[in-house]
């Protein structure tokens, strides 16, 4: 299985760009462990005690067994090197939200772009205290801010109308 | 005859005979000398006889000379008084002349200063009346002109005084007119401003008040409600 399949298999399971890079960090010491060191554990055993949370592990647990038959005790910092290479042209959506999400929420968040953008796409969630409610994010390039801001400036001119409205009659 | 004429007449005279004297005496001397120096002795009768022909001679010659002045000094004296009378009564004539003269002159320079000062004060009346019809006149003109003029300026000013007050007018209106016209640009520009910052005023009114109150179930959707609309506007093409 070429890097590129393996990379793709990565990203329709993760949502985050920091995600796919904690997990390859985590799938890097699984292999190092299980190639390098005496007694390699098995997946499910190295995760239980691994640094890594539920979802880190659901997973990679998810993940084929064909997956980790690409990774040998030759290619494997080869195998990861290129995958993290390759993650890192990958294009990111930047999306700004006013507070620190939950991993549920972060959760939620990928699904969506999942289900309406692409199965492929990989986020960057970052803060942003200077958007009031919604969101704003970076698309190729494009920075689109659909805070509290945009919704007003769609409603300016009612907004306008109103304030007129109470102006003119105190 | 003038005095000194005949002075003059008389000195001449004299002098004449003098003059003749010294002549008998010049010859008589020379007469003597060639006497002397033909001196021959035997011829003192001769001699004799010449000294006393020239005693005679001489003599004569005074007694001509004196007879000559004593005429000539008759004539003088005579010339001199008629001479003398003639003036006097040339002098006399003269005066009277003179007189008569001089009351005609004085006559006549009464007469011509008479009838100069009338003429002068014919010439004065009528150089006076002339003057006087002439101020008149120009008084009458220079009043004419002068109601003119001030009828003149008067209208002038009248109508620069309305010309004034329809310019100053028309610039205080162009000048009300022009700040109406910025103050309602001013207006309308602040409004704009106001309209385009008043979104984010609100924002910022809301973000204050609303952010905190919020709770993270109601921000989260939100952040979909931001995510639909940004699919919908086509945001992820």
């Amino acid at each position: 299985m070429e890097e590129k399949e393996l990379l793709s298999q990565l990203i329709s399971l993760s949502y985050t760009k920091t995600d796919i890079t904690r997990r390859l960090r985590i799938l890097r010491e699984f292999f190092e462990q299980k190639y390098y060191s005496s007694g390699g554990r098995s997946l499910e055993e190295f995760l239980k005690t691994a640094k890594c949370t539920k979802e880190d592990s659901d997973m990679l647990l998810s993940l084929d067994s064909k997956f980790y038959k690409n990774f040998t005790k030759s290619n494997t910092y080869p195998c990861l090197a290129k995958l993290d290479r390759l993650l890192n042209k990958e294009e990111v959506i930047h999306v700004y939200l006013p507070y620190e999400p939950m991993a549920e929420e972060k959760e939620k968040i990928g699904s969506w772009f999942k289900k309406n953008i692409s199965k492929n796409v990989i986020l960057d969630i970052q803060v942003d205290s200077s958007i009031t409610l919604g969101c704003a994010f970076a698309y190729k390039g494009i920075y689109h801010n659909f805070s509290l801001k945009y919704f007003m400036d769609i409603k300016r001119r009612e907004i306008s109308q109103l304030l007129d409205k109470y102006v003119q009659n105190p | 005859m003038n005095p000194n004429l005949l002075q003059l007449l008389i000195f001449i005279i004299n002098i004449a005979l003098l003059l003749l004297l010294f002549l008998i005496l010049y010859y008589l001397q020379k007469e003597k000398n060639l006497l002397d120096k033909n001196k021959k002795a035997p011829e003192e009768e001769i001699i004799k006889d010449a000294k006393i022909k020239s005693e005679t001679i001489i003599q004569r010659a005074i007694q001509k000379a004196q007879s000559i002045l004593a005429a000539a000094e008759l004539k003088g004296l005579s010339l001199v008084d008629r001479e003398k009378l003639e003036s006097k009564k040339l002098a006399k004539d003269y005066k009277k002349e003179i007189t008569g003269l001089e009351k005609e002159l004085k006559k006549k320079f009464e007469t011509s200063a008479n009838s100069a000062h009338q003429s002068y004060e014919e010439f004065i009346g009528s150089i006076e009346s002339k003057i006087q019809e002439h101020l008149t006149g120009n008084q009458k003109v220079l009043e004419e002109k002068s109601s003119d003029f001030i009828d003149n300026a008067k209208n002038s000013l009248n109508s620069f005084t309305a010309v004034m007050e329809n310019r100053v007018k028309q610039q205080v209106d162009e000048e009300m007119a022009k700040t109406r016209r910025e103050i309602e640009e001013y207006k309308t520009h602040r409004q704009k401003i106001m309209d385009e910052k008043i979104v984010d005023i609100l924002e910022e009114v809301l973000l204050l008040t609303v952010n905190k109150k919020l709770s993270l179930a109601d921000q989260s959707d939100f952040i979909y409600k931001a995510l639909e609309e940004a699919k919908k506007s086509h945001a992820f093409k």
